[in-house]
């Protein structure tokens, strides 16, 4: 059975979020893409709070010791 | 082609998670190569769905207390992070059956990209609180797969391993789920516009 034209295009988009080289993926359905790529560009500084990430990363060790 | 490299790369990463994985069980360093490697995607994750920086960092406290805690039940059977993103779906999945969704929007607001890609003009300027809103209009399968595939860079087959689906059905919910999501940002931007 051939795939649908929604399938293809389901399989380009994943191919491109997954794929490290700059490719011309055939069936890409260049919005979602383009939208894809800018929540990647937004999330990308979403970073956790130095002290936070400190304090969990002391918090699991001290953890991780005491259980071994 | 493209499925012969992404499925060696997957292995590869794989074959490093186990031998971290491996030593995280045998000595507390290395559970902090795990924690170091995965906390951005948790945050964003847990960040995404609740639009609230301390809800998102209460999540990510439990959701990785809970992965040390049950780490010698992970048998490599998939990769580490879609066990380890399993565990944050279910920490979020059981706050919010007991917590109303509250988005701080005047805090999130705060956290829009400050340099958005020249190439990425369509949809540049997509902060925190605008996502988080949207996403969550969309059907939540929908916008499970966006969650798990865009922000927290899940492979279609490990998120289908987090939510219980084939590949194939994560690919189609994630293409769903982009276009709604376009839609929706497209129209919040027009009647922001009038």
């Amino acid at each position: 059975m051939n795939p649908t034209e929604l399938e293809r295009q389901a399989d380009a988009l994943d191919a491109y979020l997954h794929s490290a080289a700059e490719e011309n993926i055939p069936d890409l359905p260049l919005e979602e893409a383009d939208l894809a790529q800018s929540i990647r560009q937004s999330v990308s500084n979403w970073i956790p709070d130095r002290q936070f990430s400190n304090q969990l990363a002391e918090q699991l060790i001290a953890k991780n010791k005491h259980a071994n | 082609m493209q499925k012969d490299s992404t499925d060696i790369y997957e292995q590869m990463i794989k074959l490093e998670e186990e031998k971290l994985v491996g030593s995280a069980l045998a000595s507390p360093e290395a559970f902090g190569e795990l924690y170091q490697r995965y906390l951005p995607q948790v945050y964003r994750y847990h960040l995404a769905k609740s639009g609230d920086i301390n809800i998102a960092q209460d999540l990510t406290t439990q959701t990785f207390i809970s992965a040390l805690e049950g780490l010698h039940s992970y048998r490599g059977q998939g990769s580490f992070q879609a066990w380890l993103m399993g565990i944050a779906r279910r920490k979020a999945a059981f706050y919010f059956r007991s917590h109303r969704p509250a988005i701080k929007l005047e805090e999130a607001d705060g956290i829009a990209d400050p340099s958005p890609s020249v190439e990425h003009r369509a949809f540049a300027r997509i902060d925190l609180a605008t996502l988080s809103r949207a996403l969550k209009q969309l059907p939540p399968d929908r916008a499970e797969a966006v969650y798990l595939c865009v922000i927290s860079d899940l492979t279609s087959r490990e998120a289908g391993a987090v939510m219980g689906k084939s590949p194939g059905a994560v690919k189609m919910l994630l293409l769903r789920g982009l276009r709604d999501l376009r839609e929706l940002l497209r129209n919040n931007s027009t009647e922001e516009e009038r």
